[in-house]
């Protein structure tokens, strides 16, 4: 009570000044907590980044490390190599050919249309289409066939694992869960999806020649076509293809074996890590694609930047 | 009353010398605290298993011992202090040799003890596998430890299909191959009858007769009737969150002798 009784007088609003002076006083403290909170917070989600980037990478280079040491392929690792080889791979060759078939008439579909809409030559569609596909649809497209049917299910399995208790009995009889679990997983993924964009290439340029035999479009003969089309192949094409597909099949193995084999808490918590699994798996891929893009084509969509 | 031996009289492990070489198991100022079970507690705990050996450490029944098992074979962190098998120190970082090392441990589980996307069969051959068993002598090792286990074919069922008591006799079959260097049971009769214990412990004493020991997590009352009349250590782990104390080996009361026998020799059905 050491306020002088001016302070306590009532302002034209109703607030005395010592009420205004602590308002004053709450509300740069309100502030500055607000701007602490945010640093907090930005801070922490900057470190979470960080934290999954090296994981990421470390994860990657110790799959590497693993996959070239030759005491680490024992009978139960090739075991589940094989098997994961079978599901990831072979398993999803119909759904890609669906796909990719469906994709290569809309690609052919559009091609003319806009071929047609600026007053083009048609003969440019041949080239068009190789090189939207190859370059960019075929790889894009097995990754997201890889990540929507095998991303979910590796990381469901993993964090049911994880949280039932399977990773210790493994450890526990010797099984390193690296090399057991994650390594093939990692490397059926890379294999898997250049396998699948390889697939899919061909699917879309199938489809593509047919379709658009029928309509019209393309009026050389199929040998025509396809000479054409290997005739369009350049080293820069192959340089392209083989890093795309494996690096981003690759990323997404990782993420979604990091993600769930870091669910800790219960089995509600498994359905919510399979689906954050997924997003972040499929934004990596893509990310990796538009990376690969600006590095070997020095392009940023349509922009010329290197 | 017949004087048929039982396995218990026959198991001659000296629990009294302590053996030269060095102990499979060593624990030094080990301070830990489970997550499954939070009252079983250890602080700054020094113990040794020598080689040989068999050791019961009785266990209030709501206390798991997995976690404190799980740290034993370096998967589960200790606070404080380290834990060495074999001479090897788990806080070490190689993880190769440690993955070898385990290798070397046969381990019955509480609960959650198998892959669930494996078959039985896959599952119980898995460690042998790891460690580069040969086919023929891995199929052998089967027959010959089935048979002493009275352990049911190995099927090709996924182990959420097989029941309870079939499960414990497959766990028993993995964790004895490969003669381990140290067994570690985690209450190995829970859903067994009573006389299943005697077959486990005759496997027990082959398996300690060739310088393997054993540590036994008991919580059943069986496992605590037979740990008064075999010889081992007995320990007592406190539910206040400290220590295993040391117990004396009290020699057998007749009518925990007759209850013993009576149940390890009554017709039971098979609990297979």
């Amino acid at each position: 009570m050491n306020a002088s009784p001016q302070s306590e007088l009532p302002s034209s609003s109703g607030v005395t000044s010592t009420e205004a002076s602590s308002n004053a006083r709450h509300g740069t403290h309100q502030q500055f907590s607000r701007a602490g909170r945010f640093l907090d917070d930005f801070g922490e989600a900057s470190i979470r980044v960080f934290r999954a980037m090296t994981d990421t990478l470390a994860i990657l280079a110790a799959t590497v490390q693993l996959a070239l040491r030759p005491s680490t392929w024992t009978a139960p690792v090739r075991s589940v190599m094989v098997r994961q080889l079978l599901f990831t791979g072979s398993d999803a060759m119909m759904v890609t050919l669906r796909i990719t078939g469906a994709v290569g008439i809309m690609v052919i579909v559009q091609a003319a249309l806009w071929v047609d809409a600026l007053g083009l030559d048609r003969e440019l569609i041949e080239p068009l289409l190789w090189r939207g596909i190859v370059r960019e649809l075929s790889p894009l497209l097995a990754c997201l066939v890889v990540v929507g049917r095998s991303g979910a299910a590796v990381a469901t399995e993993l964090a049911s694992m994880t949280i039932g208790g399977e990773i210790e009995v493994l450890d526990s009889q010797g099984l390193d869960p690296m090399t057991y679990l994650i390594m093939p997983r990692i490397l059926a993924f890379v294999v898997s999806v250049f396998g699948l964009a390889l697939i899919a290439a061909t699917s879309m340029l199938v489809t593509g020649f047919v379709v658009g035999h029928f309509m019209g479009v393309i009026r050389t003969p199929w040998s025509d076509f396809l000479g054409g089309a290997i005739r369009q192949f350049t080293t820069v094409d192959l340089l392209f293809f083989i890093p795309k597909t494996t690096i981003a099949g690759a990323f997404a193995g990782v993420i979604c074996c990091r993600d769930g084999m870091s669910v800790r808490d219960s089995i509600t918590d498994v359905p919510l890590v399979s689906s954050r699994s997924i997003i972040r798996a499929m934004t990596a891929v893509f990310a990796v694609s538009a990376v690969s893009s600006v590095l070997i084509y020095g392009r940023l969509l349509v922009f010329k930047v290197l | 009353m017949t004087s048929k031996p039982d396995a218990f009289d026959s198991l001659q492990i000296d629990t009294k010398t302590t053996s030269a070489e060095e102990p499979i198991l060593k624990l030094r100022s080990v301070t830990l605290t489970g997550l499954d079970d939070p009252t079983f507690n250890m602080h700054g705990v020094d113990w040794e298993l020598p080689s040989g050996h068999l050791a019961v450490i009785h266990m209030n029944v709501s206390q798991h011992p997995r976690d404190f098992a799980s740290a034993l074979q370096g998967i589960f962190p200790v606070r404080f202090g380290d834990i060495q098998f074999c001479g090897v120190t788990w806080t070490q970082s190689d993880v190769a040799l440690h993955c070898q090392r385990r290798g070397e441990i046969g381990r019955v589980f509480e609960q959650n003890a198998w892959v669930n996307n494996l078959n039985i069969r896959e599952n119980v051959l898995l460690r042998a596998q790891q460690l580069g068993f040969a086919e023929k002598q891995l199929d052998e090792e089967i027959e010959r430890l089935r048979s002493q286990l009275e352990v049911p074919p190995l099927s090709r069922e996924r182990p959420a299909f097989v029941d309870q008591p079939r499960l414990q006799r497959f766990q028993w079959l993995r964790a004895f191959i490969g003669k381990p260097k140290l067994l570690i049971l985690e209450r190995p009769l829970k859903a067994l009858q009573s006389k299943a214990l005697a077959v486990l412990l005759s496997a027990i004493e082959s398996l300690v007769e060739t310088g393997s020991s054993v540590l036994w997590f008991a919580g059943t009352q069986p496992e605590f009737e037979f740990s008064t009349r075999v010889p081992c250590s007995r320990w007592i782990a406190g539910i206040d969150g400290i220590h295993l104390a040391k117990e004396s080996v009290p020699a057998a009361t007749e009518p925990g002798r007759k209850m013993l026998e009576e149940q390890t020799q009554r017709k039971e059905p098979r609990d297979e």
